[in-house]
């Protein structure tokens, strides 16, 4: 057909996160996110039109619907979609045979739920907390707490994608009964929850009162990072090693 | 001999309890070799060993002296067909192969999988995404997105599955060619016709064991335990006859009408020098004579059904 | 001297296999049709005559929906009775409170395969080459997975029932009994009803149970934070959590028990008639898709 060409990297890493990024974006997903935003954005408007709004329920409307919901439901329907599909439709076989490093696959799909994930949670978390009547630390808390809450919700589901089928559900899982019920319920679970470092930030240094704001901001974005690098790392190791069907 | 391209030393895989491949040991070069067995035999596993999409349990694959599944450089120069249906469902088939010849490196992947699509005799412009497409044009879709970076080592799981009659000619010819063109080709099928077609060269495997190697025509010589059929057309068959009951290597003859013998023979080649000077002794005329059962279907019977 | 008898050939010829026979037997009709289709459902969502995996969360949820009952009636049978508040412990209508991550799970997770399996597996094709309906199929399902559902919505009540009762603590008499037995029935069987339509609504849009799943937590969990929300940071009406799935449901069986109200502010009426529109737009949603829907993928 055509003659060999030495070994490629950078390039591979384009090309793979483009198509995923294509393939990922079905019009099912795009209709989610958009609606999800939309009803977001509906619910801020009506508090932001309230007779007595305050910076904490503007930071309470961002923390239930945006950082419990929003931020890491699209991490999760994007994330398990990047490598997950792959793996659950047997398509995986044409990533893994090509004359690429290990990490170029993960940190593609990675890069390519960032490159979706990331800007429509800050922007419909940040346009809610603007739309509520949020000032400019509340819209920067918001923005940061949704950046890297889903950066790190990201990386952790790409990860799961590698160890479990039907990480979906999975992940559904861990959303709505370990942070949903048992983090809000116990001290100890709360530290393992994402959700405990997301509303950390979203609280910040300001005065408004946030169930499970426990921690500092540099702390919190300290961990939601760490969490994200080893967890991309974590999926190259287990890419190189994965058992392909 | 030439060093080998593959490699497989006492290959073995199991899961749990289950014992998919066992003990496996062969050496490939060149050529097309057919990759034979009865359903879960564990053909699609070694395909998959070979590969490097899964470690064996114990023994180690080599191409080229490498470990497919450590080395990107030795996947560089492999095409895998997969068994599985699966495709990038929402892309065409250029896109996808293109995909394919993108992370392969090429210089220009729009035109090799352009080639490539041209080769299995899709049309390159077609706007449809994969999802539409019949299994057959789904099958040659994943052909055109294994050769479209020329590989050395071609692996095949039943490439020709869900293809039409004319399609799958072309594809046979395909296959030849590259072997004969140096490449070293496994294709693993069921239609055993077919395969014969494609090349002489087996790799029979049953119950994750390997029962035989080699050319099929060799491997049917060397089954001394079962006589080899011949049909022999002449004048006067029943004045033949006794003459070739006479040989010692003779286990039956069976008269077929006035004028076709079938005789069964555990010596073919004490047969063939015989053949000759009996009928001038005898007198009778001969018109053909035809081995029977020197097919590849009969060999693989007679290996897997032992 | 007797005439030599002929061997008689013995007739040991069979013909064991001719391929496929016309079923001359008797037909059940299309009762028997949907009955068969809500075993294979039940069978489905149980993950009966699959992997062992796939019975887990069918488990799980079972466990968690008993354990309380479990506990409650341990505590009642192994604590004397100076220490049990009768009132506190045989809280019936409060019970769904505390299963009610069992019932989340259940809808969200376990009764999507009743209709999605279906569809993946192309079972839905053969079916529909029956002479059963699109409608009797949607019913069929629908019946399958209320009937397990009600098992987790009454079994635990009933066990608690039973256990309180052999140890004093039950209704007072013959007649009680009856009366407490046709609540639970009835707040049991709203329960299982809402939440079978709505996961019989988002599971007929999607052949893959994930999509189904994920419907159905984000439907729960908006219909849940949403009025939550508006109701107390913009300073709502109250009514708004007749939308909420996790509230009007458990609050109307709380009427139905004749417990003190929760949620004051919503009429008894208003509750009703939520739980029916859920009900009614979840099994209008399925019906209409299934209608439209062809046998195949």
């Amino acid at each position: 057909m055509t003659t060999n060409t030495p070994p490629a990297t950078v390039a591979p890493v384009a090309v793979l996160h483009r198509f995923m990024v294509k393939t990922s974006l079905s019009v099912a997903r795009i209709l989610m996110v958009a609606g999800l935003g939309a009803l977001v954005l509906a619910v801020a408007f009506a508090i932001g039109s309230s007779a007595d709004q305050t910076q904490t329920r503007v930071a309470q409307m961002v923390q239930g619907l945006g950082l419990a919901i929003v931020v890491p439901v699209v991490s999760l329907v994007f994330a398990s979609a990047m490598l997950g599909d792959h793996r659950d439709d047997s398509t995986m076989v044409y990533l893994w045979l090509r004359p690429m490093k290990p990490w170029v696959v993960p940190t593609a799909a990675l890069a390519a739920v960032w490159t979706i994930v990331v800007p429509a949670t800050v922007v419909i978390v940040s346009a809610a907390a603007l739309a509520a009547g949020g000032d400019t630390e509340a819209l920067a808390y918001s923005a940061a707490s949704a950046l890297f809450g889903s950066m790190a919700y990201s990386a952790v589901f790409v990860l799961a994608s590698l160890l479990l089928s039907r990480v979906l559900i999975w992940g559904l899982a861990y959303i709505l009964v370990w942070e949903g019920f048992v983090a809000a319920g116990a001290e100890g679970a709360a530290r393992l929850a994402l959700r405990s470092y997301t509303i950390s930030i979203l609280g910040g240094e300001r005065d408004v009162d946030l169930d499970l704001a426990r921690h500092s901001v540099t702390t919190s974005i300290v961990v939601l990072l760490v969490v994200a690098v080893l967890c991309a790392v974590a999926s190259i190791r287990v890419f190189r090693r994965l058992d392909v069907a | 001999m030439t060093s080998p391209v593959l490699t497989a030393s006492s290959v073995s895989k199991w899961f749990g309890s289950v014992v998919a491949v066992s003990d496996v040991s062969f050496d490939l070069g060149a050529g097309v070799t057919a990759l034979l067995g009865p359903n879960g035999a564990g053909k699609s596993t070694l395909l998959r060993i070979l590969a490097g999409l899964t470690a064996p349990s114990s023994g180690e694959v080599k191409i080229f002296g490498v470990d497919p599944r450590q080395s990107p450089a030795v996947r560089r120069r492999m095409g895998l067909v997969p068994q599985q249906d699966g495709l990038f469902e929402r892309l065409s088939a250029r896109d996808f192969v293109t995909v394919a010849a993108s992370t392969h490196g090429l210089v220009d992947p729009s035109v090799a999988a352009a080639r490539a699509l041209a080769v299995v005799n899709l049309d390159p412009d077609d706007p449809r995404a994969c999802r539409t497409y019949s299994k057959g044009m789904r099958q040659r879709v994943k052909i055109a997105q294994a050769i479209v970076h020329d590989p050395d080592v071609l692996l095949l799981d039943e490439p020709l599955t869900g293809l039409d009659p004319v399609q799958r000619r072309g594809l046979i010819d395909v296959f030849r060619h590259l072997g004969e063109s140096g490449k070293c080709v496994i294709v693993s099928s069921h239609v055993l016709d077919e395969v014969a077609k494609i090349g002489s060269s087996v790799l029979v495997i049953t119950q994750g064991r390997l029962a035989a190697t080699g050319d099929y025509r060799r491997l049917r010589e060397m089954m001394d335990d079962r006589p080899h059929r011949i049909r022999v057309d002449c004048q006067d068959a029943r004045r033949l006859a006794p003459s070739l009951v006479g040989l010692a290597s003779t286990t039956s003859v069976t008269l077929e009408g006035a004028d076709r013998l079938l005789v069964d023979t555990v010596d073919i080649d004490t047969f063939g020098r015989s053949i000759a000077p009996l009928a001038i002794e005898a007198g009778v005329h001969l018109d053909a004579i035809e081995p029977l059962d020197d097919d590849l279907e009969s060999v693989f019977r007679y290996l897997v059904q032992r | 001297m007797t005439e030599p008898t002929h061997p008689q050939p013995v007739d040991d010829a069979h013909i064991l296999d001719r391929g496929y026979r016309t079923y001359e037997g008797e037909r059940g009709g299309s009762i028997a049709a949907a009955v068969t289709i809500a075993v294979a459902g039940m069978r489905a969502v149980l993950g009966l005559g699959r992997r062992a995996r796939s019975k887990a969360i069918p488990v799980v949820c079972v466990v968690i929906a008993f354990l309380p009952a479990v506990i409650f009636v341990g505590l009642a049978a192994l604590l004397p009775s100076e220490f049990l508040d009768v009132a506190e412990i045989a809280d019936y209508s409060g019970y769904y409170g505390v299963i009610v991550l069992a019932l989340v799970l259940f809808t969200a997770f376990v009764a999507p395969e009743a209709l999605t399996g279906d569809r993946r597996s192309g079972m839905l094709t053969l079916y529909l080459t029956t002479p059963t309906s699109r409608l009797g199929y949607v019913l069929a399902k629908t019946a399958a997975v209320f009937i397990i559902l009600s098992i987790v919505t009454i079994g635990p009540l009933l066990l608690n029932l039973i256990g309180y009762s052999l140890e004093s603590l039950g209704p007072g008499g013959i007649l009680d009994t009856v009366e407490l037995l046709g609540r639970m029935l009835l707040a049991g069987l709203l329960v299982s009803a809402v939440y079978t339509s709505l996961s019989i609504g988002v599971s007929s849009l999607t052949d893959r149970r994930a999509w189904a799943s994920t419907g159905i937590v984000v439907v729960m969990i908006l219909s849940s934070v949403v009025p939550t929300i508006l109701v107390e940071t913009a300073d709502m009406s109250e009514k708004l959590q007749l939308l909420n799935l996790l509230v009007a449901p458990l609050e109307l069986v709380v009427r139905i028990y004749g417990d003190q109200p929760e949620f004051p502010e919503l009429a008894t009426s208003s509750l009703a008639l939520a739980c029916s529109a859920w009900i009614v737009a979840g099994m209008a949603v399925a019906i209409v898709r299934y209608h439209r829907i062809g046998g195949a993928r």
